[in-house]
């Protein structure tokens, strides 16, 4: 198959979906999306729970009432999209090697591509956690992918390691469907995600929750049959070893994004986001590749997943009509004291732009500070009552700040202080 | 006398509100940074409501599962008679996002309802 | 003999070379040793070279290595693809493989050997016992209490993909433990050390020190590794024979001189062919008469790894089977049509499946794939999700079907 693509989007789900929609909207006809799963969607449709929507909707929606909205949208524009299609290459001449069952092998040699591919769950081997090797051990998409869409419970006895979101909703989720919770067990001293989900996954269901705790062994030769449970630098003293028994263990120890595919396409990736590098219009250091999403940085709400890759589409279309007006100076973006990274890495100083970040630590009445590496000019300052890493901050360096840029400003550094 | 301690959601604050209980009555309330807290902790308190989003069991092999929530929130301590009674359910194609598939659950007053269009044939594909 | 079989049953390997390397003269005097042990014996392939001359070869060694053996002809072959490789050739040739049928009791009746097990018994001529550690159960139930096998327990350390070409060869550090780094024809690297001694076979436990050592090993050899780069880790309980280097026992039972007990250790794989000769002459001996089969075909066609082939031969496989065209695995790129043809092959279980096309071995673990390859077996074997297992009896991937919990009458 060989068809003419202006904007190939990788990835189907909402932040390829919002990609494709925008360039669609800013003129390009020939829009495609490519998702290597059964439909369009993404990763929403295993999340039936809600809280999707709050920012861009204005609505508490469900996760597949979500794709929905921008699915109908899509359709409703006639946007092309293949399904059950696996991207096996992109190089940096932007050429795409893809496959199906109908349609075979797939050669694609598109004006822009939108790379939107998402992420993938840390595992047990990469953090190391000791001991057998039995059934009974899933990451947290994964045990939620079978519950909520093929219709399996995994077990019925369960501990959950990690106290991100998505562990605290599967917890509500196994608890509904009758199984029993036995442990969330969470290295840091705080819980991981929303506060929201700690009342209404945790409190409400009585689920014994051990802060500063991680496993440290899991037992069992052919099922799990239980893991020791630690405090962590609690040493490895018999007291201090909780041993747990359970059936299941659940892993939300965190999301990768990921990005083969653009290291074959020769994009650089940013260590600490473990996505590519991207300027202010989401374009990767390949000229017309462009990223958008969690496949970027892993990001909190799916609202800022859908305007984030809204900017990546955007960005794609004008670029193939010939209309993206490429920056004439980088200014780099630091992520500077108590500030975990910010994306994007470079903005051009000529327009607005809106800065995503998260910072290293929790604390109370900081501020966030955006200064110059000139005279240290501070452009911009929030005061923030309460900041978590597990939410994403956002501000929006508005036209007049950036006019009142210097010329020779080489860099901006984002810093979080004064917080306790 | 009891003590019950509620985590506001209203704002990022998320202040720790303290109710001091004795018997039916509310005695003491403390620990709220403004009038929507109070008011919260004590709706919270009297009378816990959550939406409840779950699943339901469908005919077609192919999707075997159709996502649903209650259209409302629901009081706490129905979520799980609730999911009971979900369980017993089977629902067959076509049903359109938004379609009723249990109505007043529970007498609630509220109506469970698809999150997702489930149409007749087979998952689109090409 | 190696190269041959590998041919001719389409199993890759690649003979890449290992350097033994040395940090003081201590630790080169071990290897020279090694040299002449090998000589004694006929080995050839061996040479020393210098720290220089290693630091050409390996660029990402550490810089104090002072010296290197090299032995060119070390290969790298994967029990994994080369055991069903030979099952499948065997059974093509008319052998065949009873599955889920453990030997309960063994003994001898007129000139035959029976074997008992839980469905049933077969009676034979000869026996081969070649169980492993279960070799020494075998043994027992026939009296013999001459063979012996100490549990050793291994962890093997599994690298990302992203770090092939780190090293160009295998590595062994004698004097660390036996740290060794061994370069997989996949890209992935493995990483290990000479096993500990455990109890029982079944003790496949990776103790969290046991990482840690193995890590700091490999660091020692080549600084920029980290654990970052590690994808998986398992470890597998083998035969160790302690004392002498009696590592292999090959000979007839002295109670029944029918049975051959073949009970080996590490090498074993390295070996196998010379050992299955060594068997076949002492069976001659034993009077069984052996006629060459003019109907035995050598050759055995691996699945067809879609992602790897040329445009055009991709087009042609799928057009003979479209499932080829669906790819399920991401990050090793597996196709459905390849998971379907293992099954067909004799894979039940999702080990199978990933040990056959390695479908789950990439670097995140089975997490996108495990769900859809459980749908894929349910639907060949016409079995029910919930009995479809990881591995052995015991070890179903899902407990439930969802609402099942909700409708059992006891509640909860």
């Amino acid at each position: 198959m060989n068809m003419p693509v202006d904007v190939l989007v990788i990835g189907g789900g909402p932040a390829g979906l919002a990609a494709a929609i925008k360039a669609r909207e800013t003129g390009v006809e020939n829009v495609l999306i490519v998702e290597r799963s059964e439909e369009l969607g993404g990763l929403l449709y295993q999340c039936i729970h809600n809280g999707f929507g709050l920012q861009y909707f204005k609505e508490d929606l469900t996760g597949p009432e979500y794709a929905y909205r921008f699915i109908q949208k899509l359709e409703k524009l006639k946007i092309n999209y293949l399904l059950k299609t696996m991207v096996l290459d992109v190089t940096p001449e932007k050429q795409v090697l893809a496959m199906n069952a109908t349609q075979g092998v797939i050669r694609l040699n598109p004006k822009t591509i939108v790379l939107a591919m998402g992420c993938r769950e840390r595992t047990r081997y990469n953090i190391l956690v000791p001991g057998t090797r039995p059934a009974g051990i899933f990451t947290a998409g994964t045990a939620q992918r079978l519950i909520n869409v093929e219709g399996y419970l995994p077990g019925n006895r369960v501990v959950i390691l990690g106290s991100g979101d998505i562990g605290m909703i599967m917890a509500r989720r196994l608890i509904l469907e009758g199984a029993k919770v036995e442990a969330v067990v969470e290295i840091l001293p705080y819980i991981g995600g929303l506060i929201r989900n700690e009342v209404q996954c945790l409190r409400d269901f009585d689920i014994p929750v051990f802060l500063g705790h991680t496993v440290t062994e899991i037992h069992g030769l052919n099922r799990v049959n239980g893991v020791s449970v630690s405090k962590v630098n609690g040493g490895s003293s018999p007291e201090s070893i909780k041993k747990i028994k359970c059936n299941t263990l659940l892993l939300s120890v965190g999301l990768i994004p990921e990005n083969e595919l653009s290291l074959n396409a020769g994009i650089k990736l940013d260590p600490v986001t473990g996505g590519p590098i991207v300027d202010e219009n989401m374009q990767t250091n390949v000229q017309g590749i462009f990223a958008g999403g969690n496949v970027v940085h892993v990001l909190d709400f799916v609202d800022n997943v859908s305007w984030e890759a809204e900017v990546a589409g955007l960005s794609a279309a004008k670029y193939v009509l010939g209309e993206l007006s490429l920056p004439t100076k980088n200014i780099k973006v630091n992520a500077g004291n108590g500030i975990k990274y910010v994306v994007p890495s470079y903005i051009s100083g000529q327009k607005k732009v809106t800065l995503y970040m998260r910072v290293s630590e929790p604390s109370q009445n900081a501020t966030i500070k955006v200064v110059d590496d000139i005279k240290e000019n501070c452009l911009y300052k929030k005061r923030m009552l309460i900041a978590r890493p597990s939410e994403m901050i956002k501000l929006t360096l508005t036209k007049r700040c950036i006019e009142s840029l210097v010329k020779q400003v080489k860099s901006l550094t984002v810093s979080c202080v004064g917080g306790k | 006398m009891e003590k019950n301690e509620i985590i506001c959601l209203i704002c990022p604050l998320a202040c720790n509100i303290e109710l001091k209980v004795a018997g039916e009555n509310i005695v003491d309330i403390t620990g709220f940074q403004c009038k929507k807290g109070k008011e919260y902790a004590l709706q919270e308190y009297k009378s816990p409501q959550r939406v409840l989003t779950a699943t339901v069991r469908t005919t077609d092999k192919t999707r075997p599962l159709l996502p649903l929530k209650t259209a409302d929130p629901v009081p706490k301590k129905l979520l799980i008679p609730c999911m009971k009674i979900l369980a017993g359910k089977e629902v067959s194609p076509p049903v359109t996002i938004g379609q009723v598939i249990v109505e007043n659950i529970m007498d609630t007053g509220i109506n469970v309802v698809a999150t997702r269009e489930f149409p007749t044939d087979n998952l689109g594909n090409t | 003999m190696f190269d041959r079989l590998v041919e001719e049953i389409d199993v890759p390997m690649i003979r890449m070379g290992r350097l033994w390397v040395a940090k003081n003269e201590s630790e080169v005097n071990t290897l020279q040793k090694l040299i002449s042990d090998g000589g004694r014996i006929g080995v050839d392939g061996m040479e020393m070279i210098d720290g220089k001359e290693l630091r050409k070869r390996e660029p990402n060694i550490a810089k104090d290595f002072i010296a290197a053996l090299y032995t060119y002809r070390t290969g790298v072959v994967e029990s994994y693809e080369l055991v069903p490789a030979l099952v499948e050739n065997a059974q093509n040739n008319g052998v065949e493989l009873l599955l889920d049928t453990e030997v309960k009791n063994i003994y001898q009746k007129d000139k035959r050997i029976v074997i008992e097990f839980d469905k049933g018994s077969i009676n034979s001529r000869f026996v081969i016992n070649a169980a492993g550690l279960g070799a020494v159960k075998i043994a027992r139930m026939i009296d013999e209490d001459t063979l012996d096998a100490h549990p050793k327990r291994e962890v093997v350390l599994v690298t990302d993909k992203r770090l092939e070409g780190i090293i160009n060869h295998s590595i062994v550090h004698v004097a660390n433990g036996g740290a060794y780094l061994n370069p997989r024809c996949s890209g992935n690297i493995t990483l290990g050390m000479a096993g500990v001694e455990v109890d029982s076979g079944d003790d496949i436990n990776v103790p969290e020190e046991r990482i840690q050592t193995i890590v700091k090993a490999v660091k020692r050899v080549i600084p920029i590794f980290s654990s970052r780069d590690i994808i998986k880790f398992y470890a597998g309980v083998c035969v160790q024979q302690p004392g002498e280097d009696k590592d292999f026992i090959i000979e007839p039972s002295e109670k029944v001189h029918s049975l051959i007990n073949v009970r080996v250790g590490f090498g074993g794989v390295t070996a196998s062919q010379a050992i299955a000769k060594l068997v076949l002459q002492m069976l001659s001996e034993q009077g069984l008469h052996l006629i060459k089969n003019p109907k035995f075909d050598p050759y055995r066609k691996a699945i067809p790894k879609v992602s790897e082939l040329s445009d055009a031969e991709k087009k042609k496989l799928i057009a003979k089977d479209k499932r080829y065209g669906h790819i399920v695995c991401r990050c090793e790129h597996i196709s459905e049509g390849e998971i379907v043809e293992a099954i067909k092959r004799g894979a039940r279980t999702l080990d199978g499946i990933k040990n056959r096309t390695r479908a789950g071995m990439g670097r995140c673990q089975g997490g996108f794939c495990t769900p859809r390859v459980l749908q894929i077996l349910s639907r060949e074997l016409h079995l029910p999700a919930t009995e479809i297992k990881v591995n052995n009896d015991g070890s179903e991937l899902v407990l439930f079907k969802t609402k099942e919990l909700l409708t059992w009458k006891e509640g909860f």
